[in-house]
């Protein structure tokens, strides 16, 4: 399948690659089919829109820099993707960048779970006292200023 | 907006698949018990708006994952 994208221009994927949201994404609810990309080798991964070439989210493994998270859901959460053998599950975080000061935070508290077998997936949403939303893994150093 | 009274124990019913109970009243606190399709999620709105607030931040970076992989390499434990 040939896809359009802002940042990459005309690739290439195949169809197991696709990874849908039934629900959408909060926010941007009409855009359902994504697949992931790998630029460069550190962390971080594209989680590209099939839907809009302009939409991408930048995601990563928790695990990288949250080593002891473990998400604990309801059997209801897992249904609507198909999800019975948690084998098959993937977790991704949302990563988010922010400047002055540049900070650069991952999304604990509402990860991205996906059944590696359907391609299904969805954002979950955990109850806000187990993780925060803002897990900062860079804060720059604030400039000295001479006196 | 279409408001509605309602007493503890009563229910409103959203198109053919969506039950909101009012379950209990206690001072300015309406506790809702709430039926919906698992396709449907229900979220406290004010933490909804946070999620989507994160995940515009998400959708809006302006680096390339090269340039941030430079500045937040891979933990070195956790190379494959």
């Amino acid at each position: 399948m040939k896809v359009q994208t802002k940042r990459f221009g005309e690739i290439s994927i195949s169809n197991q690659d696709v990874i849908e949201f039934p629900q959408g994404i909060p926010g941007f609810s009409g855009k359902k089919r994504f697949v992931l990309l790998k630029e460069g080798d550190g962390p971080f991964y594209w989680l590209q829109s099939l839907d809009d070439p302009s939409l991408a989210f930048v995601v990563t493994n928790p695990l990288f820099f949250a080593p002891d998270y473990r998400i604990k859901l309801h059997r209801d959460q897992l249904k609507d993707i198909d999800l019975t053998d948690l084998a098959n599950g993937e977790v991704w975080v949302f990563v988010s960048i922010r400047r002055e000061p540049f900070r650069v935070t991952i999304n604990l508290q509402a990860p991205i779970l996906v059944n590696r077998v359907t391609g299904l997936a969805k954002q979950v949403l955990l109850p806000p006292e187990e993780y925060p939303l803002q897990y900062e893994i860079l804060r720059a150093e604030k400039e000295e200023v001479a006196s | 907006m279409l408001v509605l009274a309602r007493k503890v124990g009563e229910s409103v019913i959203i198109g053919d698949s969506i039950e909101i109970t009012i379950v209990d009243l206690r001072g300015d606190v309406v506790r809702l018990g709430i039926k919906a399709p698992v396709d449907v999620p229900v979220y406290r709105k004010e933490i909804y708006e946070q999620i989507v607030r994160e995940n515009l931040a998400s959708s809006d970076v302006d680096l390339s994952l090269e340039e941030l992989g430079n500045i937040i390499p891979t933990p070195p434990d956790k190379k494959k």
